[in-house]
C-alpha cells in the first residue's frame, strides 16, 4: 500500500510515517495542501490513500481535498482527514469537501492502520 | 526528534500525571476518604503505566507495577482494608515507582525494588494479572496502548453464527472515496462474505450517473473468529453509515438459542440470550462529538500550540498599542468612533490575553503533592516527626513556572525540617508539640502568586550566622547588621559550603541556589524568621513568564526595559544628591545611605556616554536592588513609559547574553532589550561575597 | 519550539545531485552565495537594536513579525569594512538547523544553478588564519563567486544548549 500523508507539523508526519512503515506502507510525507498536490503530480501512480491534516498554511484539509477530487483521475482516492477535533461539524465540513473518513488525532497506530486498509480494501 | 522519542515524550508526561493520580488518591484514601473511584483511580493509574511501559519494553517498571496492581487489587476487591499500614506500604510503592519512572526517563539503572512488601500485604491474591473490566478504558492514552494479552471480559451473551448485513449506498458514498467493493474486501478479512447485488431499481444506462451509487447490497458474514461482534462489523462501515443505510442482523445459532434450548454443544445452563436489536443508521452519525459527561471535560493539547497562541496575543498587544500611537499622533479626537472602539478593542485584547494565559496556568496541587514525598523522606532520613500541612494548592500559576519551582521548593522543604525543627527533645524542652509543623501555602496577590515555606521550629540562629559570613569574609568583622540583614546572609554564595552538609539538605546546594532560581523566574524571595518559633520563606512570583510590568527609559541612543519588580525608587537626577567618588565613580543617596550610581548604557555595555554633558531635567535614576546584591542606581536619559511587555526570548540565537534577560517588541516596532540588574551587579562586582564590595551598599 | 522564527518543517526534498541552487548577494564589493534552501527570506533594511557584549560584526536585533531576529554585519563577520549603512541593504534572513539568522547584505543579484562540475574547491590559504567560512568557489561571467556555509557563518552560540523554555 502506498499512502501519502500531509501535515504541518513534523512530529506529526514523523509518527505517521514511522507508524504506517512499520507496517509496511510506503509513505511519501507533504507539508501542506499546495504540496501535497505537487507531490501527487510527482508520483507514477496516485496513492492508495491519502492523510491529511485540516488546518494547515497555504492549503487546508478541505481545500485539498476539494482540489483532489476536482480532478477525474484523483478522484475515487480514499481520503482521511487527521484531526485532533471529533466535531461533527468538523466532520461534516470534511465529508462535503469528499473526505471519506477521519481518524482523531492522538491516532491509535492500529486504528490508523486499520481504517487505511478498511478504505483502501487492501488487506 | 526521534519520532519514537517523542512518543516516549508523551508517554512519561502521561506517568507524572499518572503518579500524581496515584499518590493524591492514596493520601485521600490514608484520610480516610475511601470509595470506590479513589481505590479504581488508584489502581487504574498503576494498571496505565503497565501498559505504557510495555510499550517501550520496561521491564523493571512493568514488573513492578505489575505486583503493585496485584497488591492494589486486593484493595480493590475488597480483600485488604485500606487501614493506614497497608496504605503506608502502597505509598512506599508509588515512591519506588516514581523512581522507576524516573530511571527509564533518564535512561539510568535502579536497583528493583523489592515486591516482598506488597505481596506480604495480600497474600489471598492470586498472582494472575487482575484487570478490572474499566481498566483498558482508562486514559486517552492512545499513541502508547499496547496489547498486553490482556482478554477482555467475556461477552455476557454468545456471539452469533453469522451477520446479515444490509448495505444500501446512498448516492454520495462514491464522491467521498468510499468504495464498496474496498468495504467487501475490508469485511472479508473478518470471515467469510457472500454477497447479494439488489439491483431492482436501476435506471436505465442512458439515465445512469456513474459518479452516483445505485445498488444495494445484502452480505451475509460468517466470522472466522467466533467472538466477532457487532460493533466490529459495524467498524467496517464507520466511515460510511452517514452514507449509507446500514443494517446489521445478526444470523444463525444465537437466534436458534433465543428460541429453543441448544442442542449440542453449549453449556448445560446456558444463559438466556436475548435478540440483539437490528440497529439501523441512515444519515444519522453514531457519535454527536461531544464527550458524555460535560463536568470537567478537557483536552490534551500540545504545549507548543498554546505557546504559539501566547505570542500571537502577544503580537496582538504589541500591533494595538501601536495602532493607538499611531491614531495619537494622526490627532483624532477623544470622542471620535475610531478612538472609542480602539478602547473597546484593547478591553477585548485583555481579557483575551487573560483567557491565554489561563490555559497555561495549572494549579500548584501537584507541586504541593509531590513536596508530601520529600517531607516522607526527610523526616524519615532525620527521625523528626513532620506533618506538612498545605494550603491554597488551588493556586494557579503558569505551568513553567510549576514545573521549576520543585527543586527549590525541594529544597526549602528540606532545609526546614533540616535545621528549622528541633530534635523532639527539644522540641519538648520548648514546650512545642512533638510534631513539627512545615506549613506550604500559595495564594494571589494582585498579579503575582505568593508562594510560602514555613515551619515552627527554632527559627534561624542569628548569632551563628553572623559567625559564619564573617568567618568566610562575606561581612567584615566589625560590621553590626539589622537581623534582618544577618538573615539575608544565607542568600549570600558561598554562605553554605559542601564541606559541612548534612546528610540531608547539604548536597552542596545552598540558598544562594534556590535565590537563582527563583529570580530566573522573575521572583523574589524573602525570609522571616522570629526566634524559638520558626522561619518563613516567601516566594512571590508573577502569574506568568510571558508578560513582564516594565518601564521603559531611554540610556544612550537606546530604549530599554527594566522590570519594575527591580526598581525600589525613581528619582529625577536634579533632585538626587551625588557625590563623586575619585575621578570616574558616582554615589547618589538612597534613604540616607550612599550607593553606587551607574550609567545604564555605559553598564550594559554600550561603551562609555559623556559624563554629564547628556544630563537634562529628564535625566532620572532608577534604583534597584536585586536580590544577590546591594542597592545601586542606574542613571537613564529619560523615563519614557510604564507598561506590560511580552517577553521575547533570546534562545537559540544568542545564547545567554550578560546584563540582558530578553528582549521585547515595542509599540513602534522596534526592539528593546530588557535589562537584567543582577547581571550589571555580576559585571559590576557589586555582588555580595565579592571581595570587600558589599560595604558599598551598606555604608552610610 | 515555539519561536516563530523557526520553521520546524525545514522541507526536505532530497538535494539534488547534479545542481544546487544559490542566492547569490553583493557584499564588501564581492560576490558570495549561499545555498537557496537555507534562505527564510529577504527583508528590507531597518536599524538593529545593538546587543551589548556582543562581536562588533553583530549589528543587533531586528523585529522579524514580532520576533526577535539576530543580525550580523556579514562584509564585517568576513574580516572586511563594515557595511556602510544605506537604506538599499537587506537582510538575508537565513535558518541552520534550529538558528535563524538575518545577514546584512549590499544588495541580492541572481539565484543561480551552478553545474557540480563549476563548483570548485576553495584553496587552502594558509596565510588565511581566520576560520574559511567559503566552502565552494564558482565562476559565472569573469566574477568569482564564494558559496559561504551557513554553519561557519554563523557565531558560535555559548550555553545555548538545551536551554530551557521561555
Amino acid at each position: 500500500m502506498r499512502v501519502l500523508a500531509i501535515d504541518d507539523s513534523r512530529t506529526i508526519r514523523d509518527m505517521v510515517r514511522l507508524t504506517l512503515e512499520r507496517e509496511g506502507i510506503e509513505t511519501q510525507l507533504a507539508e501542506d495542501g499546495i504540496q501535497g498536490l505537487e507531490v501527487l503530480d510527482t508520483l507514477d501512480a496516485p496513492p492508495d490513500a491519502i492523510l491529511t491534516d485540516v488546518n494547515m498554511p497555504r492549503l487546508d484539509g478541505f481545500g485539498f481535498i476539494n482540489k483532489v477530487r476536482e480532478r477525474a483521475d484523483y478522484a475515487g482516492i480514499p481520503i482521511l482527514v487527521l484531526t485532533t477535533e471529533s466535531a461533527r461539524e468538523l466532520k461534516l465540513r470534511a465529508r462535503a469537501a469528499g473526505a471519506t473518513g477521519w481518524i482523531v488525532k492522538p491516532f491509535d497506530p492500529a486504528r490508523l492502520v486499520g481504517a487505511l486498509r478498511t478504505v483502501t480494501g487492501l488487506g | 526528534m526521534d519520532p519514537l522519542d517523542a512518543i516516549r515524550a508523551t508517554f512519561f508526561e502521561e506517568c507524572a500525571e499518572l503518579l500524581e493520580t496515584l499518590e493524591a488518591g492514596l493520601l485521600a484514601l490514608q484520610a480516610g476518604e475511601v470509595g470506590p473511584d479513589t481505590v479504581d483511580g488508584v489502581f487504574r493509574a498503576v494498571h496505565s503505566i503497565k501498559g505504557g511501559a510495555g510499550a517501550f519494553d520496561l521491564a523493571a517498571l512493568v514488573t513492578y507495577a505489575h505486583e503493585f496492581e496485584t497488591a492494589l487489587d486486593g484493595l480493590r476487591v475488597g480483600r485488604l482494608a485500606p487501614d493506614p499500614d497497608v496504605i503506608a506500604v502502597f505509598l512506599r510503592a508509588s515512591d519506588a515507582l516514581a523512581d522507576l519512572v524516573a530511571a527509564a526517563q533518564a535512561g539510568t539503572d535502579v536497583a528493583a525494588p523489592d515486591p516482598a512488601e506488597l505481596r506480604a500485604l495480600d497474600t489471598g491474591a492470586d498472582g494472575t494479572d487482575g484487570h478490572p473490566p474499566g481498566a483498558e478504558a482508562t486514559t486517552g492514552f492512545a499513541p502508547v496502548m499496547i496489547d498486553l494479552g490482556l482478554v477482555p471480559e467475556p461477552e455476557s451473551a454468545r456471539p452469533p453464527e453469522a451477520w446479515e448485513i444490509l448495505f444500501e449506498p446512498l448516492p454520495d458514498l462514491l464522491a467521498s472515496g468510499n468504495e464498496p467493493l474496498f468495504l467487501f474486501r475490508a469485511l472479508e478479512v473478518l470471515g467469510r462474505i457472500e454477497v447479494e447485488c439488489l439491483d431492482g431499481d436501476l435506471p436505465t444506462l442512458t439515465a445512469m450517473d456513474p459518479r452516483v451509487a445505485r445498488l444495494r447490497w445484502r452480505i451475509l458474514l460468517t466470522p472466522s473468529a467466533t467472538d466477532l461482534t457487532e460493533t466490529e462489523v459495524e467498524s467496517i462501515f464507520e466511515f460510511a453509515v452517514d452514507l449509507c443505510v446500514l443494517q446489521i442482523t445478526p444470523r444463525g445459532p444465537l437466534a436458534a438459542d433465543a428460541l429453543t434450548p441448544a442442542p449440542s454443544e453449549t453449556p448445560p445452563k446456558p444463559a438466556p440470550t436475548p435478540l440483539r436489536p437490528t440497529r439501523t443508521a441512515a444519515s444519522v452519525p453514531t457519535e454527536t462529538g461531544r464527550p458524555v459527561s460535560a463536568v470537567g471535560a478537557t483536552i490534551r493539547v500540545d504545549l507548543g500550540r498554546v505557546d504559539r497562541l501566547v505570542n500571537l496575543v502577544g503580537e496582538l498587544v504589541i500591533s494595538q498599542s501601536m495602532l493607538a500611537q499611531g491614531m495619537a499622533r494622526a490627532g483624532l479626537d477623544q470622542h471620535s468612533e475610531a478612538v472609542t472602539t480602539l478602547e473597546e478593542l484593547q478591553q477585548l485584547t485583555r481579557d483575551m490575553q487573560d483567557s491565554v494565559m489561563s490555559i497555561r496556568a495549572q494549579p500548584v496541587k501537584s507541586l504541593f503533592q509531590r513536596m508530601t514525598r520529600i517531607v516522607r523522606e526527610a523526616a524519615q532520613a532525620t527521625a523528626k516527626d513532620v506533618r506538612l500541612v498545605t494550603d491554597g494548592e488551588a493556586t494557579e500559576i503558569d505551568k513553567t513556572v510549576v514545573e521549576r519551582l520543585a527543586d527549590p521548593l525541594t529544597h526549602m522543604i528540606r532545609n526546614a525540617i533540616d535545621h528549622g525543627l528541633e530534635e523532639p527533645g527539644a522540641r519538648a524542652a520548648a514546650g512545642k508539640p512533638a510534631t513539627g509543623i512545615v506549613r506550604l501555602s500559595a495564594r494571589q496577590q494582585s498579579d503575582r502568586v505568593v508562594i510560602e515555606v514555613s515551619d515552627d521550629g527554632r527559627g534561624i540562629d542569628r548569632a551563628r550566622v553572623l559567625k559564619r559570613a564573617t568567618e568566610r569574609g562575606l561581612v567584615p568583622p566589625d560590621r553590626s547588621l539589622e537581623p534582618v540583614e544577618i538573615d539575608r546572609l544565607l542568600f549570600l554564595p558561598g554562605f553554605s559550603t559542601s564541606a559541612e552538609v548534612s546528610a540531608l539538605s547539604g548536597r552542596g546546594v545552598g540558598m544562594d541556589v534556590v535565590q537563582r532560581a527563583i529570580r530566573d523566574l522573575n521572583g523574589t524571595i524573602s525570609i522571616n524568621s522570629v526566634e524559638g518559633a520558626g522561619c518563613t520563606l516567601s516566594i512571590s512570583l508573577p502569574l506568568t513568564l510571558a508578560i513582564l510590568d516594565g518601564m521603559i527609559v531611554r540610556s544612550g541612543r537606546q530604549r530599554m526595559v527594566l522590570p519594575l519588580s527591580a526598581i525600589v525608587e525613581t528619582q529625577t537626577l536634579a533632585a538626587a544628591r551625588v557625590e563623586r567618588l575619585g575621578a570616574a565613580k558616582r554615589v547618589v543617596a538612597l534613604q540616607g545611605r550612599f550607593v553606587p550610581l551607574l550609567d545604564l548604557a555605559e553598564a550594559m555595555g554600550f561603551g562609555t556616554v559623556a559624563p554629564d554633558g547628556t544630563e537634562d531635567e529628564d535625566t532620572a535614576l532608577l534604583f534597584v536592588e536585586p536580590d544577590d546584591s546591594g542597592p545601586f542606581a542606574l542613571c537613564v536619559d529619560a523615563i519614557e513609559a510604564q507598561r506590560q511587555v511580552v517577553i521575547k526570548g533570546l534562545g537559540d540565537n544568542f545564547g545567554h547574553v550578560p546584563c540582558v534577560s530578553a528582549a521585547t517588541i515595542l509599540g513602534d516596532g522596534q526592539v528593546a532589550l530588557i535589562v537584567d540588574p543582577s547581571g550589571i551587579a555580576a559585571m559590576r562586582g557589586l555582588h555580595r561575597g565579592q571581595g570587600a564590595q558589599p560595604k558599598e551598599a551598606i555604608a552610610v | 519550539m515555539t519561536d516563530p522564527l523557526m520553521d520546524t518543517d525545514a522541507a526536505a526534498p532530497p538535494p539534488d545531485p547534479v545542481t544546487q541552487e544559490l542566492l547569490t548577494f553583493q557584499c564588501g564589493g564581492q560576490s558570495y552565495a549561499v545555498d537557496i534552501m537555507s534562505v527564510r527570506e529577504i527583508r528590507s533594511w531597518s536599524e538593529p537594536t545593538p546587543m551589548p557584549h556582543a562581536p562588533p560584526y553583530m549589528r543587533g536585533m531586528v523585529n522579524l513579525r514580532g520576533s526577535v531576529l539576530p543580525v550580523m554585519d556579514l562584509a564585517e563577520r568576513l574580516g572586511q569594512a563594515r557595511t556602510e549603512d544605506n537604506p538599499r541593504n537587506v537582510i538575508i534572513v537565513i535558518q541552520e538547523d534550529r538558528r535563524v539568522h538575518g545577514l546584512l547584505v549590499e544588495a541580492v543579484s541572481d539565484i543561480v544553478h551552478p553545474t557540480l562540475e563549476q563548483l570548485q574547491e576553495v584553496p587552502n590559504l594558509e596565510a588565511e588564519g581566520a576560520t574559511q567560512l567559503a566552502e565552494r568557489l564558482f565562476v559565472v561571467e569573469d566574477t568569482m563567486i564564494q558559496v559561504l556555509s551557513t554553519e561557519r557563518v554563523l557565531p558560535v552560540v555559548a550555553g545555548s544548549a538545551g536551554a530551557g523554555l521561555a
